[in-house]
């Protein structure tokens, strides 16, 4: 049997981390089966040509290689192209199996681009369980973390859900151990856990609140063979809050500073971190690591019925403290506020940005983003927010108390302030 | 847009810092006339700015600033030739009548070297042309802010004055304006005895307001950026 697992970034040189998951943990238990990765880099997203240059070569690169199925990643700069390369796929060769994959993916998905199956919880187990079936070790109705279209008596394509189960994450394999090829990469990805307690309403995360992590023995081994093996100068934990245990926070950076100063590498890690959890001795385990760290911290609003709405749990006081800590220490970092909540309003943005020009002294602009509803999210529920892609995860165009006009006046305004805020740190 | 201090370049040495040797945050500095620059110390103290008229723009050569507030009349003729005496990288900011801006809008060679654009209106025939200037501005990318309307004709956020309660004064209101709510903070002035077209805006008291709004209208007194 033979797989392709693809992917499509925007960037170049990325080591493609989840499809190494998925390549990794497929082959432990049929290793005798041909699994490739290929991605492809297309730079910009709207760069017409370039992008219809990019899907005539994935697709011409799948029917040269003739495979049994092919895997694709789907994130929210790709899944357009990948919709419209899975429908030619099936047109051009119905016999080659397509399943889409990837947070961005909804059964939306299935109908348009006549994909098979696409997956709903998490793909390791999905793309083993898959090769189970056509080896005929097991039925497609026992394949965990699918859905799929099935014909019923009435010849109406009906959505079959399987059901869903998680990975104990230690049996998965280090994808740094997957791929032998290429070594050297300007940055390096790793998650030591899955899952996030809170519940913000925007966010994918909010769905996977049962915290799972992976052993502090599994990151010490592979951390160090990263070291051992990779060359690199960014590390970035992918980890959604990685000061929620404080302990473990420290024991995972004294595994990152032992390799450090082993091995000389000069390196930063970059790190999300939840600002009302950032205290003295938060301060203390980063400030004292022989490596720099940027750490991105989210506050969104500072009002708080965007911010209920949200179901964001917040401390303001504590978010500024923290704020303070950061300012006065060698640790840089980034706060963003996202524009156009339910609930939001231009007066409320205004609180928001200014209480962040008075805090987050360190930043020299004011990173703002407009809200963008993704896919998965519980406010994928709320009749009163639309965005601009009916299926895709997209800019809203219009909440309970904006509409567009006022997201486009804010970007406006955060572009002037930033031109303005640029002749401030000169 | 963030804060700044207006100041007469008079009063100049009243905000130096004796300790430090430094000037108060923000600092913009009205040259009036062209003797006023004489008086300026060096940009190396750390102003924010200069605000001049435009006619006044070419005789700032020497003198090399991050911030400009440009006061632009209804003659428009070297604006373009002004701008290049300007710091590469400086932030410009005009200031100018909507007749004015009308002359100059669709020329792309003058709005591309600007940051900001604020259009002042003084009369209420002005005010029925907002949605058209609003539209033509976020064409061209600017955040649409006006100057000199009162509060209860326009959508506030986009005043100039909201933005700049440190630089106005709040003068003695019209009857009609008793009630408003922002009194303390709208700058209308409201002359009864002139009945030219100019200076003249049917107002009326503002009864509901947003709780935000008025949040952030009492912190722009505080000591704070924005």
């Amino acid at each position: 049997m033979k797989i392709l697992l693809l992917a499509f970034n925007v960037q170049e040189d990325i080591f493609p981390y989840g499809l190494s998951y998925l390549k990794g943990y497929a082959q432990r238990f049929h290793p005798e089966t041909d699994i490739r990765i290929k991605e492809f880099s297309f730079g910009n997203r709207f760069g017409y040509d370039i992008n219809k240059n990019i899907e005539q070569q994935a697709i011409s690169y799948i029917l040269i290689q003739k495979p049994d199925l092919v895997c694709f990643s789907c994130y929210i700069w790709s899944i357009e192209m990948v919709v419209k390369i899975s429908r030619a796929i099936k047109i051009i060769n119905p016999e080659i199996k397509i399943i889409l994959g990837g947070v961005e993916v909804t059964e939306n998905h299935l109908q348009e681009s006549h994909c098979d199956y696409i997956t709903t919880g998490e793909g390791e187990i999905a793309l083993k369980e898959l090769i189970d079936y056509y080896k005929g070790k097991i039925k497609l109705s026992e394949v965990h973390n699918i859905s799929y279209l099935e014909k019923d008596q009435n010849v109406q394509n009906k959505i079959v859900q399987n059901e869903l189960t998680k990975l104990e994450l230690d049996t998965l394999p280090f994808p740094y151990k997957v791929l032998p090829e290429k070594k050297n990469f300007e940055a390096v990805r790793i998650e030591t856990s899955r899952g996030c307690p809170f519940g913000c309403h925007y966010c994918y995360y909010a769905k996977h609140k049962e915290m799972r992590y992976f052993s502090l023995d599994y990151l010490k081994e592979n951390i160090t063979y990263l070291f051992d093996n990779y060359t690199f100068k960014n590390l970035t934990f992918l980890d959604a809050n990685f000061n929620l245990n404080k302990e473990r926070m420290a024991a995972i950076l004294q595994i990152v500073a032992d390799n450090v100063n082993k091995t000389k590498k000069k390196t930063r890690i970059n790190l999300e971190l939840k600002p009302e959890l950032i205290d003295q001795e938060v301060i203390a385990i980063l400030q004292k690591q022989p490596f720099k760290t940027f750490a991105e911290l989210g506050l969104q609003s500072t009002d708080p019925d965007v911010l209920e709405k949200s179901s964001r749990p917040y401390n303001l006081e504590k978010v500024k403290n923290s704020l303070e800590l950061l300012n006065t220490s060698s640790v840089l970092y980034k706060i963003d506020l996202m524009a156009g909540l339910p609930g939001d309003n231009f007066y409320k943005f205004l609180n928001s940005a200014r209480f962040l020009l008075n805090n987050a002294k360190k930043q020299s602009i004011l990173p703002v983003h407009h809200y963008m509803q993704l896919n998965k999210t519980t406010f994928c529920q709320n009749k009163e927010i639309y965005r601009y892609e009916k299926n895709n995860s997209s800019m809203i165009i219009k909440t309970d108390t904006q509409d567009l006009l006022d997201f486009y006046k804010i970007k406006l305004f955060v572009a002037m302030l930033n031109e303005e805020l640029k002749i401030e740190n000169r | 847009m963030l804060k700044s201090n207006l100041v007469d370049v008079t009063e100049l040495n009243t905000k130096l810092n004796k300790e430090t040797n430094r000037f108060k945050d923000n600092l913009v500095i009205k040259i009036n006339k062209k003797e006023d620059l004489d008086k300026l110390i060096l940009p190396d103290q750390r102003i924010k700015g200069i605000q001049l008229k435009l006619s006044l723009l070419k005789e700032v050569k020497q003198l090399r600033f991050n911030y400009y507030s440009i006061i632009v009349d209804n003659n428009v003729e070297h604006l373009i030739v002004s701008f290049d005496n300007l710091k590469k990288g400086a932030f410009v900011e005009i200031l100018l009548p909507l007749t004015t801006y009308r002359q100059i809008n669709d020329q792309q060679d003058i709005l591309s070297k600007v940051n900001r654009v604020i259009i002042e209106l003084n009369n209420q025939e002005q005010i029925k042309q907002l949605n058209e200037i609003f539209s033509d501005l976020i064409l061209k990318k600017f955040y649409p802010f006006t100057k000199g309307v009162p509060f209860c004709q326009t959508q506030i956020e986009h005043c100039w004055e909201l933005f700049n309660q440190q630089n106005i004064i709040i003068t003695k209101k019209a009857k009609e304006c008793q009630d408003c709510l922002l009194t303390e903070y709208c700058n209308y002035q409201n002359n009864n005895q002139d009945s030219s077209q100019n200076q003249q805006f049917e107002v009326k008291p503002i009864k509901e307001i947003k709780p935000e709004l008025i949040n952030f209208l009492k912190d722009e007194n505080t000591a704070t950026r924005f």
